[in-house]
Order: structure tokens, then C-alpha cells, then sequence
């Protein structure tokens, strides 16, 4: 027998070695059907990656757009403001601008007029005097009889110069000649009155009050950080004019000291918006559309591979629903939070499963998912042996997840309108995965289930990007809309030949209510 | 996808492959650029030889081709792996072996037989291959429980020792050496009933 039994491979050896057969046509078309499919699956995935960086991009881009928006409306809101300001640092002008002229010029009149000479003598008279002012020093009965007036009126039409000023061809501090006014006596000194909160500031750039060495040449310094007048030629005496002390005039009037108490008068003016409250909570409900990314992570023959579940496996009506709460930081930008809870339901084609055993070494048939194994044991086959096989049918795969979103929303409110980007995380607690399938073996069948899936993570990530509508109908009660996207960025499992990255578009409809 | 270019595929490259090692080489590089129609000669150059072997690891024809169209897309999917260095033909069959290895173990593997251990009378190799033909010879290793039929494909026709086939199946050496055994016994009595059937015919006739 023993030697039969040798012949007999050599029999079969000699008999098949070499032995050529032409398969079906079918066989071809089988293999053209996979490579295209293939050659599809290689162009998704070679722009996988690429189909990310964009998506990453989008939302930077998005993010970008809004703070531009943002800092523009800024700019829009601060211009109005600007232009108050100007407006009325230049009405400010206007309204001193008169009045100062005049009494400067009628005081200048009047000092002539108290000469008691002509007119026009009295102007030439005035001449006189200033050239007498600049160019004579410590002249002192033109000097005091002639501007002592002058200053009077000046300071009875709240000019910004001491009561008593004297001009002198040797400015005490301007080695260059031009023009310093110096304070003599501190109860003499006269400003405009500033604002409350500048009077710190105030009492810093009051000037110093000297008591001069030459008692009889008064004036004010003013404070150079404060007001820089402009350089003042000393010029010879016949070339000194009305204009001149005009100009000089004209420097007190653009002190700085005038703005501050204007622009606090015209804040009232500024533009406030009511604000949002800052809390709101609602509920939300949203068809979904799931989709997954696979990849190979053990290639091993005989593992099941992403090409093989993307051929077998399709995405079926999926929903979400729960509750957000949302917090305004400010007019535009909100924070919003939540608890949601997913239901995602894939569906797989009919096939045929076999007994495996499991981590146990229990026997059992073995369903492979996208998601992970799971194994089932029905009635009529209760005690199968290894290969053996079933025939299945209406195979569907759900996942479960409690997940907590944190997300950031910019909005653009026009009226009860309002439209909004959002971006955001969301960590996924995996609540139940289950595998119900009914199988067939004969005349019997049999609906069975697992809620034990074979490489599922407790925890995964994913990401947020998409736009929103809301309509404020009713005081604090609005209705809104928001399609968007939620795409894994960690696996779903582990320890699994392939491994899954499932997403959804979602369609999101919730109502909210403002808090407080 | 690139243009169809239009390869020759003469008869005496289907007649024998590796005398026009230089052609098979520009068909496979058309091959890695995914030509459709230099991967079609590709298929055709080497089906037949191919689906031959996946007969004899198949239960049926119909488990052969679905080995063979796996066999193909893995050979397709993973030509950028030859090196050129040996025998495509080779590369090819170790594919088409690897994916019946494959689905056995994606599927059945023990199955208890009873092997009736009666006297069996002793044959002639020549006179059994004279009256019976390839396909009685076929359908006698496709009827064998897989897990033998695994076993006496490797060992016999692929030239795998024992050690090899345990690692590969995921069974003891013992496992490899007892089902091979028992292989040969089924086999050996199906040859014998041929024989005898064969033997009634011609006497009837």
C-alpha cells in the first residue's frame, strides 16, 4: 500500500503538471470591472491628502476673511469718530478764531486809540510801539503803559496769554530768536479749562512759574510738548506787523488744550450697538450623510482590505440630534458647545460569512465590517466548525456616538437675519456599535445581532467646518439652518487590517433662545 | 489612462512565454503604466496556464475563477514589485497559489473525513493515466476536503516541504503530514473506483 501510495502523487503529478484550461470570459470583465474601480479608488486617494490641505486651507482662508472683515467694520465704526473730531477741532477753531482776532486786533485798537493819537498815526504809533517792544530793551513805560491793556482784553476773551505781556528782543529762552512767551506770575497764567481727567496732566505741563530777574518782563512759557509754535523770525523792527502778533495769536488758539474737553463732549455722538445676550441654548436635529475614508493597514493576504469594503459597504440614512449652547464673546464671534448624539448606519451587500474562531476560541461566524469584526452564533447553527458558512443578507452596521463639539462661529447680522461660518472639534465617545444581519442557511433564517465590534476606539476626534443660517422670529427665539461637515482625523479603530475614518454632511436645523 | 497601444501578442509567445522574455518585459512596463489593453494580453499570455493551477487548489470551476481574478488584480496592483530578476510565470503562480491560500483560510479548513483504511490493491501508473483522463485526475483533487486538497497541492505540484505548508496554512507540521497522508489514501481509492468503473465499461463493452 505504501508504495501505491507514492505512485499515486507521481500519478497525479505526472497527470496535471503543465495542465491548461481557458476560463470563462466573465472571468476578464470581473478583473477590467475591479482595476477600473481601482484606478478610481488610486485618484481619490492621491487627492486624499491634497482634497484635506484645501479644505485645511478654506477654513484658514475663511478665518482670514473674517478678521479682515472684522477689522475693517472696526475702522468703519472709528471713522464717523475721526471725522467728529476733526469737525470739531476745526469748529473749535472757528468759534475761537473770531473772536480772538478781534479783541486781538481791537485791543491793539484800543491801545492805539489810548494814545490819543490820529488814526492812522496811531497804527503807524502801533508799529512804533512793537518795533519799540522788540528792538528797545527795558522800555518799560511804552512797554507797561502800552500792552497792560491789551492783555486785559485778552484776558476777558479768554485768550490763552497772561494778562501782561512783554516782547522782548532777548527771549529768555530762545538763543535762536524765535519766539518764547514766558509766565510771570502764576494767578496771571490763564488756559482754557481742561477736562477732569486731564488735569493731572494738567498740573504736569502747567509752566513753571519764575519770578523773572527783570520783574518788569512778564510772559508764559508755554510747555513745548504741548504746543510748538511756529518759529517766529525775529524780524527788524519796521518788518514787525499787526499780522505778526495776529500769528501769534493764532498759536495760542490751536493749543491742544481745547481738544480734549470737545471730543468728551461729542462721545455722546459715538455709536453703541445693544448688546447680544450672551448665552444661548437650544435643541437641533440633522439628517446626515455618512461617508468614510478607509485605509489598508495590514495587507496580508486574506485580511480584508479598504477596496474590498469600499465595493461592499454604503453609507444609509444617518441623523443626529441634542443640545448646543452657544456663547457670544463679542457682536461677532461666538463660542458654541453641546451634547450630540450620532447615529451612524452603513449597509452592507449579501454575502456569504464562515465560521472563524474568535479571541475566546469560541467557533463562530465571523462578519467583517469597515468598523471592525463582529461575531454572531444563530440558532439553527449553534455549534459550527471552522469554514463553515452562512449566507447573509441585509447586513447593517451602526455606530453610536455621544459626542461634545467645540466650535467658533463668526456672524454677520443683517436685521432677523443672521449668517455664520463655523469651525470647530468635536470628541466622539462611542455609546454602542452594533452588526444585525439576517442569515439564511436552507429554509431557515434568522435575524441576528452583535453589539460586540472587534477594534472599535472608546474615543476618536474629528472636525468641524460649515455655514449657518438663522432667522430671529420671535424675540429671543430663532430658527436656524447650518449644513456641515464632521470628518474623523484619528481612526475610528484599531488593531484592524483597515483602518476607517467615517465623516457626515450634516443638515442642521435647531431652534435657540437667548439666555441672559 | 494612457492610450491603447497595440502590442502584439503573437502565438509563439502564447505557445511559450519565457523564450520572449523581451517582449513580456515591454508588456508588463505598458502593464505598470496602465495600459488596459497590454494588461488584456497579459491576461491572455498567461490565463490559461494559470487557471490550470487555480483548478487544482479550487473545489470547482467556479471557485478557480474567482481565485484566478483575485490572482490577476493582485498580479496587476502589484507588478511594480517584480524586479525582473526571475521567472514571471513564477511570480505569477506564486500570486495565484497565495490567493487560494487566501480564501482557504478566509473560509473552510477542517473538515473530518473518514478514511476507510480497507486493503487497497496496487496500480499502474501508465495504465491508470492510459484510461482515465486529466479531468477525472482533476476532479478527483477537487472533490478532496479542502484542507487535504490545500496540503497535496502545495507538497506535490508547488514543491513545498511540510514546515513551509504549516507556516502558510496556520497548522501544526504533524497537521500538514497526517492530511497529506490521508489525501493520498482518498485519492488512491478514487483512482481504484475510476479503475473499476473504467474496467465494467470495457468488459460491458
Amino acid at each position: 500500500m505504501d508504495k501505491n501510495l507514492h505512485n499515486i502523487e507521481d500519478l497525479f503529478k505526472k497527470g496535471l503538471e503543465g495542465n491548461e484550461e481557458s476560463p470563462s470570459e466573465e472571468v476578464w470583465n470581473a478583473i477590467d470591472q475591479s482595476l477600473e474601480k481601482a484606478n478610481n479608488l488610486k485618484f481619490k486617494r492621491k487627492y486624499y491628502s491634497l482634497k484635506r490641505a484645501t479644505a485645511v486651507l478654506i477654513v484658514a482662508l475663511a478665518l482670514l476673511s473674517i478678521y479682515i472683515l472684522k477689522n475693517q467694520s472696526q475702522k468703519q465704526l472709528e471713522k464717523p469718530k475721526k471725522e467728529n473730531i476733526t469737525s470739531n477741532s476745526q469748529s473749535l477753531q472757528k468759534s475761537n478764531q473770531p473772536k480772538s482776532n478781534n479783541d486781538t486786533t481791537e485791543n491793539i485798537k484800543e491801545l492805539a486809540a489810548e494814545n490819543t493819537l490820529p488814526k492812522n498815526e496811531n497804527i503807524e504809533s502801533k508799529k512804533t510801539t512793537d518795533v519799540d517792544i522788540v528792538s528797545a530793551p527795558k522800555n518799560a513805560s511804552v512797554r507797561n503803559h502800552q500792552l497792560n491793556k491789551p492783555a486785559e482784553s485778552l484776558k476777558s476773551s479768554s485768550a490763552i496769554i497772561s494778562n501782561t505781556v512783554n516782547i522782548s528782543n532777548k527771549p529768555a529762552s530762545n538763543k535762536k530768536g524765535n519766539y518764547a512767551i514766558k509766565p510771570a506770575k502764576k494767578e496771571r497764567n490763564i488756559f482754557i479749562q481742561p477736562t477732569k481727567n486731564k488735569n493731572k496732566e494738567l498740573s504736569k505741563n502747567k509752566p513753571n512759574v519764575t519770578n523773572s530777574e527783570e520783574n518788569d518782563q512778564i510772559g508764559f512759557q508755554l510747555n513745548k510738548s504741548l504746543i510748538t509754535p511756529p518759529p517766529v523770525n525775529f524780524v527788524p523792527n519796521e518788518n514787525v506787523t499787526l499780522n505778526s502778533i495776529e500769528n501769534l495769536m493764532d498759536v495760542t488758539k490751536i493749543s491742544p488744550y481745547t481738544m480734549p474737553e470737545r471730543i468728551t463732549s461729542n462721545k455722546t455722538s459715538t455709536i453703541h450697538f445693544p448688546k447680544p445676550p450672551r448665552f444661548t441654548a437650544g435643541i437641533f436635529y440633522s439628517p446626515n450623510i455618512p461617508f468614510s475614508h478607509l485605509r489598508d493597514e495590514d495587507h496580508h493576504y486574506g485580511n480584508p482590505n479598504s477596496s474590498e469594503f469600499e465595493k461592499k459597504e454604503s453609507g444609509t440614512y444617518s441623523y443626529s440630534f441634542g443640545l448646543s449652547v452657544g456663547y457670544q464673546l463679542n457682536y461677532k464671534w461666538s463660542l458654541q458647545s453641546g451634547v450630540t448624539l450620532s447615529t451612524i448606519n452603513m449597509h452592507l451587500e449579501p454575502e456569504k460569512i464562515y465560521a472563524e474562531r474568535d479571541d475566546q476560541g469560541a467557533v463562530k461566524y465571523t462578519i467583517n465590517t469597515s468598523s471592525g469584526k463582529g461575531y454572531i452564533l444563530p440558532s439553527f447553527s449553534s455549534n459550527p466548525r471552522v469554514g463553515d458558512s452562512l449566507f447573509t443578507q441585509n447586513i447593517k452596521h451602526s455606530l453610536k456616538y455621544t459626542a461634545i463639539p467645540l466650535s467658533v462661529k463668526y456672524n454677520l447680522t443683517n436685521g432677523r437675519f443672521s449668517a455664520n461660518l463655523l469651525t470647530g472639534l468635536s470628541a466622539n465617545i462611542l455609546s454602542t456599535g452594533k452588526i444585525s444581519t439576517e442569515v439564511k442557511r436552507g429554509n431557515e433564517s434568522e435575524l441576528d445581532k452583535t453589539h460586540d465590534i472587534h477594534g472599535l476606539k472608546t474615543l476618536y476626534f474629528s472636525g468641524i467646518a460649515g455655514i449657518g443660517m438663522n432667522y430671529n422670529f420671535y424675540r429671543n427665539l430663532s430658527l436656524s439652518f447650518s449644513p456641515t461637515i464632521n470628518f474623523a482625523i484619528d481612526p475610528i479603530n484599531k488593531n484592524v487590517p483597515v483602518k476607517s475614518y467615517p465623516g457626515t454632511i450634516n443638515f442642521q436645523f435647531s431652534l435657540k433662545t437667548s439666555l441672559f | 489612462m494612457s492610450e491603447p497601444t497595440n502590442f502584439a501578442v503573437t502565438a509563439t509567445m502564447f505557445t511559450n512565454p519565457t523564450e520572449h522574455l523581451e517582449e513580456t518585459r515591454q508588456l508588463i512596463k505598458l502593464c505598470l503604466a496602465e495600459d488596459r489593453n497590454a494588461q488584456r494580453n497579459l491576461y491572455d499570455l498567461f490565463a490559461p496556464k494559470m487557471f490550470g493551477v487555480c483548478l487544482r487548489y479550487a473545489k470547482n470551476r467556479e471557485e478557480a475563477e474567482d481565485i484566478m481574478q483575485e490572482g490577476f488584480i493582485q498580479v496587476f496592483k502589484s507588478l511594480h514589485n517584480f524586479k525582473f530578476s526571475g521567472s514571471f510565470e513564477g511570480w505569477v503562480r506564486k500570486i495565484m497559489v497565495y490567493c487560494a491560500i487566501a480564501k482557504y483560510r478566509g473560509k473552510s479548513k477542517l473538515h473530518s473525513v473518514l478514511i476507510d483504511t480497507e486493503e487497497i490493491a496496487t496500480l499502474d501508473n501508465e495504465e491508470v493515466l492510459s484510461r482515465l483522463g486529466k479531468k477525472e485526475l482533476l476532479k478527483m483533487v477537487q472533490d478532496l476536503p479542502p484542507a487535504y486538497r490545500m496540503v497535496f497541492n502545495l507538497y506535490v505540484f508547488d514543491g513545498l516541504k511540510h514546515r513551509e505548508i504549516a507556516q502558510e496554512l496556520g497548522i501544526s507540521e504533524g497537521t500538514s503530514k497526517s492530511n497529506f497522508h490521508d489525501a493520498k489514501v482518498i485519492l488512491q481509492r478514487a483512482v481504484i473506483d475510476s479503475m473499476k468503473i473504467a474496467n465494467q465499461k470495457s468488459t460491458n463493452g
